[in-house]
């Protein structure tokens, strides 16, 4: 017996692709916080910044970078995840275009249809 | 002054101040930035599109998932997310992370840059409580500490106080919960708010939504006392000394005023909060009072309402509003409401020491005073931006003039007010005078109104809920038994010398120290009232366990402890005491009988490290507590001297104490003079010896009776 999936249930071709654009765009966020935090650091200087201020901040920015860089892992595993599915198939040129252009060196398997 | 020279609010602190409160801005911005990107990482994960297709390639999936699900949940990572999918079938897992680490880091910055202009504010209970919480070594447990305060039911007092660091306080708790509560609207979503920490930005919750409270007011009568000092003639400080009047337990005043043209004319007077002292009219915990001060619909304007209905002010009548603090922000948010505005005719709205923050009035005529020093943080709560509305209204009267420098609870008090309108800015109590003329006649009719919140039960309910009398007193009225709703104490035991204890006694009398094995007992207690019905205190005690006035037997102290309190006939006569303000001054001389001294005091009794120090009289204890064991309820009775009588007074108390070894606190005399305390302890060589023990109580709450005139 076949299960009919209605449109509205079945997964989007679009939606993996948005998710991953966006989990990039929050990675690049975060390392601006992580900038904007060390340059918060940089600027508590003198008697009046306490003194766990600093490392504090420097400590958080690296978290960011971390962060950031875990955000790019899991938006080329969603963009991986998509080729593997074959709902890119589906998809306009143009965002298998994006697609393209995010696919990381030898993670390129089938990924196009 | 300080004693370095630095009066505080000097330029190089305003600087420091500025650029931590500016650094700690910046930094709860990228705290709630990164929330965001955590609440879409977590959207992404419970996303349809990847769950869906995951049968279909079930390990690229899994990989995906996995990958997001690491950098929610990894050691350093973005945390649980803030954001609560509908109909999610779980909350995500992982902890409230790197939001909420940088946001303590905010927190503690801004912490940072309000001691920087007032470090005396570090002495407040909840500025106390909050820098402990955060004072962790690893941020974890700093996050942890800090949630943990934010949760604690018995801690929503003294926070509602850190009205300064309000805003951010708010914006973090909502950070650190990781998901909005229910019934939390956009509202709760507030910015941090403007360097005036008014959350401007975003609707305030509807009242149902936070509260739900059930507002109430009661006619209550006046003392013969406030009956004499209610202004009889309408004047700006007639109304204010009336305020002052009614400040000592959140009462308003409602008053019918012949004006010069004939036409009675209503006026609303309403007093700010008062802090370390009970309320009835309170909301649920601190953020609930903090959208409360900015919302035309909360518990507070709807007693407010309740009275005036019940005064039965006619509608379309003219009337003044005029209140100072939490008072003054509650009638103006009343003169914000279109309703109200349309069944009355507001003419005034005068507030001194409220944040008035340009907001605008219902009806454009209301003429609209605020007054403000630069030196209270109510109003203004720290940084150089902060202030009146800059653009002039020809109904509008603002004023934030310098007022005498000085700490913060002093400078908030509307008896400064009163005073710097009369010799800071005379010029402003003639501008609200003028424009008050319609007001100034005598006063035809006076009715108080208690407001209160039926949703919670009275405060201290129900140890504390008991039928109280008005006693007067050289300072005011005062209701017994004095309840104490927040209070740490410290009882250091030591065994002295009986005959040295017998000297210090009153002579005359058949007083004599209860004795153990030869030796008498004497008490050093310590007390911080952080809250109470006589206002916030400390106090500092040395007594003498003495034995039942009429047959005293050996070792009756021993037996006496195993009866109530109140079938008790020993107790502890109190030798000397020293109170930190002049009302609990005033009390144990003349209700207790006590010689009781002013002396100020810095004190921590909260944790296991002891910290208590006097000013005028030289002592300070400070020491770690060891391991100690529950012991039951420390219910004392206590012997004072009024004339040539013994007053009794009961003490009851409801806590949990504990017993400690004492030989790690130490006592020392900064002083060389013997009055009042230091002779008394070198007579009983306390200065030189370790307490027996301890009795510690980090948090109890209490009530003395009137003490009871003894027949000898």
């Amino acid at each position: 017996m076949v299960t009919e999936l209605l449109p509205r249930t079945m997964p989007t071709p679009a939606g993996l692709l948005d998710r991953a654009v966006a989990l990039r765009a929050d990675a690049d966020l975060l390392d601006g916080y992580a900038r904007r935090l060390l340059a918060t650091a940089a600027a508590l200087t003198g008697p009046a910044a306490p003194e766990w201020s600093r490392p504090a901040l420097e400590r958080q920015a690296a978290a960011c970078r971390a962060s950031a860089r875990q955000l790019r892992t899991a938006a080329a595993a969603l963009l991986a995840h998509r080729r593997a599915t074959g709902t890119g198939r589906g998809g306009s040129p143009a965002r298998d275009g994006r697609d393209v252009a995010w696919t990381e060196p030898g993670a390129g398997r089938g990924a196009r249809g | 002054m300080r004693a370095d020279g630095h009066a505080p609010g000097q330029p190089d602190e305003q600087d420091a101040g500025e650029l931590l409160r500016r650094c700690a801005q910046d930094v709860l911005d990228v705290a709630e930035g990164i929330r965001a990107v955590s609440a879409r990482t977590g959207a992404a994960l419970l996303d349809p599109a990847l769950t869906g297709s995951a049968h279909r390639r079930p390990r690229t999936a899994l990989a995906a998932r996995w990958a997001l699900l690491r950098a929610l949940a990894g050691g350093r990572g973005l945390g649980r997310p803030a954001l609560t999918l509908p109909k999610s079938p779980a909350r995500l897992p992982g902890r409230a992370g790197l939001p909420a680490w940088v946001a303590v880091t905010a927190l503690r910055l801004r912490v940072a840059a309000v001691l920087a202009g007032h470090p005396e504010f570090a002495r407040d209970p909840g500025m106390r409580r909050l820098t402990d919480a955060l004072a962790a070594d690893r941020a974890p447990a700093a996050v942890r500490s800090l949630r943990a305060l934010l949760r604690d039911p018995g801690a929503q007092r003294a926070l509602s106080g850190l009205i300064p660091l309000m805003a951010e306080l708010v914006a973090v708790r909502r950070l650190l919960e990781g998901n909005a509560r229910t019934g939390d609207g956009a509202g709760w979503a507030l910015a941090p708010g403007p360097p005036d920490g008014q959350p401007s930005a975003g609707p305030v919750p509807p009242v149902e939504a936070r509260d739900g409270g059930e507002a109430a007011a009661d006619a209550v009568d006046l003392t013969e006392q406030e009956r004499q000092t209610i202004a009889t003639e309408g004047s700006f400080l007639g109304f204010l000394r009336n305020i002052k009047a009614l400040s000592a337990d959140g009462r308003i005043l409602v008053q019918n005023v012949r004006g010069p043209d004939g036409v009675v004319r209503y006026v609303v007077q309403a007093p700010g909060t008062s802090p370390g002292r009970p309320r009835d009219d309170g909301p649920r915990d601190f953020a609930d009072a903090w959208h409360d001060l900015f919302a035309t619909d909360s518990p507070h304007t709807r007693s407010i309402r309740l009275a005036l209905a019940d005064y039965g002010i006619p509608r379309g009548a003219d009337l003044a509003l005029i209140g100072h603090g939490e008072g003054g922000t509650a009638l103006l948010n009343l003169a914000r409401d279109p309703d109200f505005c349309r069944a009355y005719r507001v003419t005034h709205v005068i507030t001194v020491g409220s944040p008035a923050g340009g907001r605008r009035t219902a009806d454009p005529r209301t003429w609209v005073a605020a007054i403000t020093d630069q030196h209270d943080m109510v109003p203004v709560p720290d940084g150089p931006d902060a202030g009146p509305a800059p653009d002039p209204h020809p109904n509008r009267y603002e004023l934030h003039y310098p007022g005498p420098a000085g700490p913060f609870p002093l400078r908030h008090t509307v008896r400064d007010y009163i005073e710097h309108l009369r010799s800071v800015v005379p010029q402003a109590r003639e501008t609200v005078d003028d424009a008050l003329t319609p007001y100034r006649g005598p006063v035809v009719r006076t009715r108080a109104y208690r407001l209160r919140n039926r949703a919670h039960p009275p405060e201290g309910h129900p140890f504390l809920t008991l039928p109280t009398a008005s006693v007067p007193t050289a300072t005011g009225p005062v209701d017994v038994p004095v309840r104490y709703y927040d209070s740490s104490a410290a009882h250091l035991c030591y065994l002295v010398d009986a005959e040295a204890a017998q000297g210090l006694l009153p002579a005359g009398t058949r007083t004599v120290p209860s004795r153990l094995g030869g030796r008498a007992l004497a008490v050093l207690s310590l007390y911080e009232h952080r809250c109470s019905t006589i206002g916030p205190h400390t106090e500092v005690a040395l007594t003498v366990p003495v034995a039942d006035l009429w047959r005293p037997r050996p070792y009756d102290i021993a037996a006496d402890l195993l009866r109530r309190a109140d079938l008790r006939r020993t107790g502890r006569h109190v030798l000397s005491l020293a109170v930190s303000s002049e009302e609990a001054r005033s009390v144990a001389r003349e209700i207790w009988g006590q010689p009781a001294t002013l002396s100020s005091a810095v004190a921590d009794l909260m944790g296991h490290h002891l910290r208590f120090a006097t000013m005028e009289i030289g002592l300070v204890v400070a020491g770690r507590l060891g391991p100690g064991v529950r012991c039951p309820e420390a219910d004392w009775v206590l012997y004072g001297r009024r004339d040539e009588s013994t007053v009794r007074t009961l003490v009851r108390a409801h806590g949990a104490p504990r017993l400690h070894a004492g030989a790690r606190v130490r006592m020392r005399l900064e002083t060389a003079a013997a009055e009042p305390m230091a002779g008394q302890l070198r007579r009983l060589g306390i200065d030189a010896a370790r307490p027996l023990f301890v009795l510690h109580n980090p948090r109890f709450t209490a009530h003395r009776s009137a003490g009871a005139v003894l027949p000898r």
